[in-house]
């Protein structure tokens, strides 16, 4: 969907000048790591459903499930234990079924106009317009970070599926940084993030969950709503208490 | 029992399933507890509760967990330990696994509750009425959010950990339920309240600091909405354990004590002599002073709190003293013995003594409304009962309506405004969080209503008032029987000015006298022009406004 731009500007690259003394930056790196696949995960569910895609979607799914006695640490997967029981259980929806609940919720509603827009300019923007000031600001936020979208995407950069590829991004960079232990990269990464989870992504998903609960029939939009505002809070509060600790090295 | 929504109001569910999990060495602790005969008490009063022996329950990894509660298939979860469990984290995460909210789970440490050479049958009666205790809180636990925990950098990280990954452990932490929540009206109590500064308020909402949060829960009980949600230790979590320790059997004379006892020092608890029924909190300094007279209704011989000494900030320390002292003068001033409230009984003999005034409250029937709230009007209604019960034994009258019994530590209190010098802005009663004061602007007058029994004496009338420093608004922090049983009074009123052109309201008179008194001497077109026309007809009169041939 997405691909990195290496002639993008990185966040606060070339300037390492502070190697990072932190306990074991490797597992917080692996940690990093495991983010990006679960918001990678999230943000493949927000595109428009088709076989091939949704296989994939189930097979993660199952994986997730089968790491439990590992996630469970984490407060967020109980928020997300509805959402990996309807894609693992014996009947999870067909694609048939998604792709008309897709279509009925994002994309075109019973009243010609879709009931739960998947556009951050829905929720943000105060004339509720497409392509706004909200997009470019989103867009500027990915240029920063030399993030582009692939020419086959072909949707506004403020779309959730977007988003969610670009938090999962930055995780990247993020484990990346802790790898090199340079700590004035990472911090400028982990403000990054927090910045960006705090004003978009953060800032509507509970809204989107709050109207998919009413008009989801499928439960799995909700559902997977739900869980990525639980893992979006979770790691606001953990990019913070990270910040402090990176900001004492 | 999956993420729910927690607002803190849930009614308890009865239909829930609760399982309690034993250790498997509780049954040799005192001189044997019963555990068969908990177990038959159980399936009399309560079918919705299995209790099931757990190898290990005391351990780090209790063999089989995630897949006992899933076979269970249970909503909430107590666990009846014989120490402390020291691996929470774990078994939390055993407890999520199985698709159930840590948060909801109550540990009970039958170890230290029963220690001693203490004779089968009470062993088996203390820690019956402690696991139905936590039965109780448990059922009355209404879920909680991803808000409601922060996440804690482990002390060290291990190479040998789960493939590699940094394990956080979680602290429970409250949040705020926006739809309860007076900030919008610019209430900043629980801010105020805060010891650690952890709430801030922000564009009209209060905004939790999770950093600085140090889950004293102490906010929870400032708030007179319940807008603040602690899983654990909302009023009506407490309530329902209170009530479930106390509850009468029959047959049954031994009177209990009900002690407040902070975390910090639980374990401390063997030190305690039997007979006091533990009810642990984060912090016991969120004890407000009614959660010590109202266990006293509901069959407590004696009440006592339990203090941390070397964790607890002065503050807080002394926060719990002075709620100790107004409880015990309190009843002392209603006619009631002062040492049913104790404060560290940690040294004194148990609450088994038998004296007759300590028994006095149990002969009254249990009040049969919620009596925990921290709601003023459920305060109030609390005082008055005990004043009357106390007043009179038979408890017929009502309490003397002259007295007042004032302490700076009362829950309630009364509004005094000097008419002479409020401006009548209504800002008092804008910002009142319990909307005692209560401001309406009719055609001809503006009146300001007070009613005590709403009143908490927070003071946030004061602080907004422009006219404080004249003293044009008092608060005083006493039980005034008089107002609590007049109901909701005049506090202020004044006639409305009018505007001279189109009739509109322009302000009440005594703020348009304010108002000229500050201009002085300014030019008497613009005092006229103030005096006389409405903010709207001012711009129409403008210049003109107050000469004679202004046509109105």
């Amino acid at each position: 969907m997405t691909r990195r731009n290496t002639e993008g500007k990185r966040p606060a690259q070339g300037q390492p000048a502070t190697r990072l003394a932190a306990p074991d930056p490797a597992a917080w790196a692996q940690l990093a790591t495991l983010r990006r696949a679960l918001y990678r995960f999230l943000a493949v569910i927000y595109l428009p459903p088709d076989e091939d895609r949704y296989r994939q979607l189930l097979e993660a799914a199952r994986t997730i499930r089968a790491d439990r006695a590992l996630l469970a640490h984490f407060h967020w997967y109980l928020h997300w234990q509805p959402l990996l029981d309807h894609l693992t259980n014996e009947h999870p929806p067909n694609v048939a079924e998604l792709l008309r609940a897709y279509t009925s919720l994002f994309v075109i509603g019973p009243g010609g106009r879709p009931s739960c827009s998947l556009y951050a300019s829905s929720y943000l923007d105060p004339d509720r317009r497409l392509a706004g000031f909200i997009s470019l600001q989103v867009e500027q936020q990915y240029r920063t970070a030399g993030f582009v979208l692939a020419p086959q995407m072909h949707e506004l950069p403020d779309h959730l599926a977007i988003e969610l590829e670009f938090v999962a991004a930055l995780c990247a960079y993020e484990a990346e940084a802790w790898q090199a232990r340079a700590a004035a990269h990472l911090r400028a990464i982990l403000q990054q993030e927090r910045h960006f989870l705090d004003t978009f992504v953060g800032s509507w998903l509970p809204e989107l969950a709050r109207r998919l609960v009413h008009d989801d029939m499928t439960g799995v939009y909700s559902a997977a709503a739900e869980a990525a505002t639980a893992l979006v809070r979770h790691d606001l509060d953990l990019l913070a208490i990270l910040l402090s600790q990176v900001d004492e090295v | 029992m999956t993420a729910l929504r927690g607002n803190g109001a849930e009614q308890p569910n009865s239909s829930l399933r609760i399982a309690i999990l034993l250790c498997e060495h509780v049954e040799g602790l005192g001189n044997a507890v019963n555990l068969a005969a908990i177990q038959q008490w159980f399936a009399e009063h309560d079918p919705a509760v299995v209790l099931r022996v757990v190898p290990q329950l005391c351990t780090a990894r209790p063999a089989g967990l995630p897949d006992l509660l899933a076979a269970l298939a249970v909503d909430r979860i107590v666990f009846g330990l014989c120490r402390e469990q020291r691996h929470l984290e774990r078994i939390a995460a055993q407890v999520r696994q199985a698709g159930l909210d840590p948060l909801g789970l109550e540990t009970v440490n039958l170890g230290v509750a029963i220690v001693g050479p203490t004779d089968p049958e009470t062993a088996t009666r203390t820690a019956r009425r402690l696991l139905a205790g936590a039965v109780a809180k448990v059922r009355s636990y209404p879920g909680s959010s991803v808000d409601n925990v922060k996440p804690r950098l482990p002390h060290r990280l291990s190479r040998r950990g789960f493939l590699g990954l940094p394990l956080l452990t979680n602290e429970t932490v409250p949040s705020i339920l926006r739809r309860q929540c007076a900030a919008e009206r610019g209430c900043t109590l629980c801010a105020q309240a805060c010891p650690h500064g952890a709430l801030q308020p922000q564009d009209g909402e209060i905004v939790l600091e999770k950093m600085r949060c140090q889950s004293c829960a102490f906010c929870v009980t400032t708030c007179p909405r319940e807008a603040l949600f602690f899983p654990g230790s909302t009023s009506a979590q407490i309530e329902a354990q209170v009530r479930a320790l106390l509850a009468p059997e029959p047959g049954e004379v031994q009177p209990y004590g009900l002690l407040y006892v902070c975390e910090e020092v639980a374990t401390t608890l063997a030190a305690v002599q039997p007979g006091w029924l533990p009810v642990r909190l984060p912090c016991v300094a969120m004890v407000p002073p009614t959660w010590y007279l109202a266990p006293l209704l509901l069959g407590a011989s004696v009440v006592g709190v339990l203090p941390c000494s070397a964790h607890c900030p002065p503050a807080l320390t002394q926060t719990i003293e002075e709620r100790v002292q107004f409880a015990q003068h309190f009843l002392q001033a209603v006619g009631f013995p002062s040492d049913l409230i104790q404060f560290r009984p940690i040294d004194a003999s148990g609450p088994v003594a038998e004296r007759s005034d300590i028994q006095s409250l149990r002969r009254y029937p249990e009040p049969p409304g919620a009596v925990f709230s921290l709601q003023p009007k459920i305060i109030a209604s609390l005082l008055l009962e005990l004043a009357r019960l106390g007043s009179d034994p038979s408890g017929a009258s009502s309490p003397s309506q002259q007295s007042a019994f004032a302490h700076h530590a009362a829950p309630l209190g009364i509004v005094q405004i000097d008419q002479a010098v409020c401006t009548a802005c209504g800002l008092c009663a804008a910002i009142c969080p319990t909307e005692a004061l209560q401001a309406e602007t009719t055609a001809e007058h503006w009146t300001l209503r007070f009613e005590a029994a709403s009143c908490i004496a927070c003071a946030q009338c004061v602080s907004v008032c422009p006219e404080q420093t004249r003293g044009a608004i008092r608060v005083h922090r006493m039980i005034s029987w008089e107002q609590l049983l007049a109901g909701p009074r005049v506090l202020a009123q004044d006639r409305v000015t009018r505007c001279v052109r189109c009739g509109a309201s322009i302000a009440p008179a005594r703020m348009v006298d304010r108002v000229m008194a500050l201009l002085g001497n300014e030019s008497p077109g613009l005092r006229e022009n103030l005096a006389q026309y409405c903010a709207s007809c001012r711009f129409i009169a403008g210049p003109a406004a107050g000469r004679p041939e202004h046509d109105t």
